[in-house]
């Protein structure tokens, strides 16, 4: 969830300008539109023989439904466990098992909680134990990992965010026609294999990050509360009780709702023969349905107010403030305030906090939680020293919001602002991986890649009365939400 | 375009071979990729100081960084904490033009992002700027590094900071663990585990801080890695001429006594409310002038190295014990660790911690490591490489790597070949040599059962 979190985190860097930089960015992106309507975007940078590739899918966690969370992300661990071609060396031979395992993985899903049940659901273990060992000779596990590591695959991962879902690898530059064919089987022909042995796997990575990390349990909280329904009201990873249910079936409903031509985009950045990586590209991704772009589902309810979350673990404050979300001209705004507060040493919140009343370690804000498709929050992060009551904590944070509202910010600050946003943009972009992640998130989020390399304009516009509007405006306590964490047992 | 004879290869195979094979297997790329490593420029300049140089103009950025022999483990033991101390106190306390304040507002700016830490025998620098700002960012580092100002009044601060991580640092159960197995198998006292505690920091001073940076932040100690939007020349003259006054002294490193070879097994429960047990196990491994590394690294590699690995094949995928499972076989400068981490649910503790030890126990027992796992981990580890030279910063950041550990400029190759050579029987003898099942060091943490 953590990484997640950051995932965001990184993208409202993103929205950060560099006007020379953005520049040269808009004539290197060579756009691509196969005939099912998915769009590819090719970046060639020739420098190393390696290249790095995206396949993003506009559909997060926003797209599940109560009593189905999780499902994105479920579904993410699946497309990793191979199709009719990878994972096993004769599928005909391995399909009888599969279903017959997922059949009986559906009975024991429907009665693993009915006490009267015991005796079938130890026949079902056991059943599925040994179908599982027939099937093994037909399998490769884990092939995707075998082969691609094996051909030099870095940064082999996926990702699942409250409005996305990503596939990303690096290789080195010979093993395009190997990473195009492995990425379109993920996304267009998952076969569901070991799902319910993966939604052990999940429910592990749930208690990892929801139940026993502190600041999973703190976020969480923070999206329960700020949004009393709706999309934003659970955490990327699902409630545990709806992940416990989830059935193969409902991932491959999930699948073949969203996973559709138009709905994606990929990239490549590297070293790559460009008329080649279109050939290549065509060919293995050309034949997914073509589908429609995912519209985004009714806002989430949102909520003021206050919640508290006990754990084994130091205080820590999050003060969350309701907010729009692109194309809302105030998110340019929004960002010149995140790095007027809080980037850097010279930063006011870290200057007062840290700095002059020593009663932080550290002030973090994000622009952007927990997701950018719909209206979303503006956020502090607080780790107070010890024994500095959050009292004091709020108070120097609203003296710094009022000056905010109050008075201009000079022209010498929004210039440093405007610096170091730029210079941030080009740290981001800098290798080949996070400049692929940077152009697909823009055009899948925001169906327009052209934001990111047009945004460095946007932001030398705003003003110092916009800022001291935007934060008038939405910097109110009616707008507000806050979640404090305890140390157990020492509730203050 | 070099790469169209490859294509063209590829393209050829494709038509002719194997209409019956997988579609997978046909696709496998039949060349290992070329790894071609870039010229660096390399200077000494006067006072000792080295310095690895790498331009590209592919974007209008440039990356630097410092590594310098210092660390932990030269601390006496009445100043523990006091390279982490001196780590943050670098950035935080200015330098001699600027007060802290002024060296804060003058990085940002300019949009120049400056970080250093000292670890356990390395202090890291580092330094991103944009190339019209270079002359500014290059100039606040060399300041920062060789003539801090340890500002008196930026001491609470630091030691707030330090205090809090120490604090804080108990809030993740898998840093606990980590921690905790790592005192278990060394020693608490063992300079390449010991830990400060609050009171060591509240103890440290300015005068400490300065007197431990005087001693080892000479030049001759120091070697930096540059790379991007920059012209080598100009650089070059720009840190002879802010150097001019440092001149490097001789200076013999502390002598770090060195930790005794010993395997014993032992079991710590750090009782914690959670769901899941955090589980490390482990004990000591070898050091890095040891050659049997690389098959080490391979079997390593075989067991829990990757995902397609014995560990997490089993652990996670076939029983879904686990979210991450995974071993590690680092050789250090002195006896590196051998450790296997995992979480799982509170319930499955003792099924995964039975699972994790008969795999390392039939690996020791010579436990069949087949053809197709050994050449699978080589052939994944090779290929790899590459992306240790991905971009110039990389390029220079090895290059300086290896000569802070004492290895030859080109030793990518030495690696290469070392790996290339190694056996099934080497892997056989280093599993019997190396792993100690019946003496595994346990760390939980977690809620017990019962």
């Amino acid at each position: 969830m953590i990484k997640k979190i950051f995932l965001f985190i990184l993208i409202s860097f993103f929205l950060l300008p560099s006007i020379l930089f953005s520049a040269s960015l808009r004539e290197q992106v060579v756009e691509y539109e196969l005939s099912n309507g998915m769009r590819w975007f090719f970046v060639v940078r020739p420098q190393t023989p390696v290249f790095s590739g995206i396949v993003m899918v506009r559909v997060g966690s926003i797209e599940e439904e109560q009593g189905k969370t999780g499902l994105a992300h479920m579904f993410e661990h699946m497309a990793l466990k191979g199709s009719r071609q990878i994972g096993t060396h004769d599928f005909s031979k391995e399909k009888p098992f599969l279903n017959k395992i997922n059949s009986l993985g559906r009975e024991l899903t429907r009665i693993q909680d009915d006490p009267g049940q015991k005796a079938r659901q130890q026949e079902i273990k056991q059943q599925v134990a040994d179908l599982t060992a027939s099937a093994r000779q037909y399998r490769l596990p884990n092939e995707i990992w075998e082969v691609m590591t094996q051909h030099g695959a870095a940064h082999l991962n996926a990702f699942t965010s409250k409005d996305v879902t990503a596939y990303h690898a690096s290789m080195p530059s010979n093993g395009l026609d190997l990473w195009a064919f492995i990425f379109s089987q993920m996304v267009s022909d998952p076969v569901f294999r070991d799902f319910y042995v993966e939604r052990d796997v999940v429910l592990e990575e749930l208690r990892l990050s929801n139940e026993n990390s502190p600041d999973g349990i703190m976020l969480e909280k923070l999206v329960n509360t700020a949004f009393s329904s709706g999309p934003y009201h659970w955490s990327t990873i699902g409630f545990k009780s709806d992940v416990r249910s989830l059935t193969d079936e409902d991932a491959k409903n999930f699948h073949q709702k969203n996973y559709l031509g138009k709905n994606m985009v990929g990239v490549l950045v590297g070293d790559i023969d460009l008329p080649k990586a279109k050939e290549t590209i065509a060919h293995y991704f050309g034949s997914l349905p073509s589908g429609s772009v995912n519209s985004n589902p009714p806002e989430s309810i949102p909520n003021h107010g206050r919640a508290r979350v006990e754990f084994d673990a130091q205080p820590f404050l999050t003060l969350g403030f309701h907010k729009p979300t692109l194309p809302h001209e105030d998110e340019y705004v929004f960002d010149a305030i995140a790095v007027l507060l809080c980037e850097g040493r010279s930063s006011r919140l870290h200057k007062r906090f840290v700095v002059q009343e020593k009663i932080a370690r550290s002030v973090n804000c994000y622009g952007d939680f927990p997701g950018v498709r719909l209206p979303n929050l503006f956020v502090f992060w607080i780790e107070p020293l010890e024994s500095v009551s959050f009292e004091l904590i709020e108070s120097s944070l609203s003296k710094e919001l009022v000056k905010l509202k109050e008075e201009l910010v000079s022209k010498e600050e929004l210039l440093r602002v405007i610096t170091m946003s730029r210079a941030h943009f080009v740290y981001a972009l800098e290798t080949n991986l996070s400049l692929a992640r940077a152009l697909a998130s823009f055009e899948t989020l925001f169906g327009d890649w052209t934001l990111l390399a047009d945004y460095p304009e946007k932001l030398k516009k705003v003003t110092a009365e916009d800022i001291r509007r935007v934060s008038r405006h939405y910097f109110v306590n009616e707008n507000q939400v806050v979640v404090e964490r305890v140390q157990k047992g020492k509730g203050l | 375009m070099k790469k169209k004879p490859l294509f063209f290869f590829s393209l050829l195979f494709l038509l002719v071979c194997c209409s019956k094979q997988r579609m997978v297997k046909r696709l496998e790329p039949t060349e290992m990729p070329k790894l071609i490593v870039p010229e660096v420029k390399e200077v000494t300049f006067k006072n000792g100081m080295t310095c690895f140089l790498l331009e590209d103009h592919t974007l209008p950025l440039v990356t630097i960084s410092a590594m310098t022999h210092v660390g932990s483990i030269y601390e006496s033991p009445s100043k523990r904490g006091l390279a982490r101390f001196v780590g943050r106190f670098m950035r935080s306390g200015g330098t001699r033009a600027f007060s802290p304040s002024q060296f804060d507002k003058k990085l940002d700016d300019s949009g120049i992002v400056m970080e250093t830490e000292i670890h356990r025998e390395k202090g890291e620098a580092s330094l991103q700027v944009l190339s019209d700002h270079l002359e500014e960012g290059i100039h606040s580092f060399i300041e920062m590094l060789l003539r801090p100002r340890f500002d008196p009044n930026r001491l609470d601060i630091v030691k707030n900071n330090l205090l809090e991580d120490i604090r804080r640092e108990r809030d993740d159960p898998a840093t606990v663990a980590a921690k905790a197995i790592r005192k278990l198998i060394y020693g608490a006292d063992n300079p390449w585990a010991r830990e400060p505690v609050e009171e060591d920091i509240k103890k440290l001073t300015r005068n400490d801080a300065q007197t431990f940076h005087a001693t080892f932040f000479r030049p001759q100690n120091i070697i930096l890695a540059i790379a991007g939007d920059f012209s080598t020349e100009k650089v070059i003259s720009m840190l002879e001429q802010w150097m001019q006054e440092v001149s490097s002294l001789p200076f013999t490193f502390p002598v770090v006594p060195e930790t005794p070879l010993q395997f014993k097994a032992r079991d710590l429960w750090i009782e914690k409310d959670l769901t899941q047990s955090y589980i490390h196990l482990g004990h000591l491994g070898v050091k890095r002038t040891n050659p049997d590394k690389y098959a080490l690294l391979l079997m390593n590699y075989i067991l829990g190295g990757a995902f397609k690995s014995r560990l997490v094949e089993e652990i996670r995928s076939q029983r879904g014990l686990v979210y991450y499972v995974s071993s590690g076989f680092s050789p250090e400068t002195d006896y590196g660790l051998f450790e296997v981490r995992l979480a799982t649910k509170s319930e499955s503790t003792e099924e995964a911690i039975a699972a994790i030890t008969s795999h390392i126990r039939r690996l020791h027992e010579g436990g069949g490591v087949s053809d197709l796992e050994l050449a699978f981990a080589k052939k994944s580890l090779l290929n790899q490489q590459i992306f240790s030279f991905d971009s110039a910063f990389r390029v220079v950041e090895q290059r300086a790597l290896f000569r802070f550990y004492g290895y030859p400029d080109d030793y990518w190759k030495e690696f290469r070949d070392s790996l290339q050579s190694v056996t099934k029987e080497d892997i056989l003898r280093v599993s019997q040599t190396y792993l100690h099942p019946d003496e595994l060091v346990r760390v939980v943490v977690g809620k017990k059962n019962d």
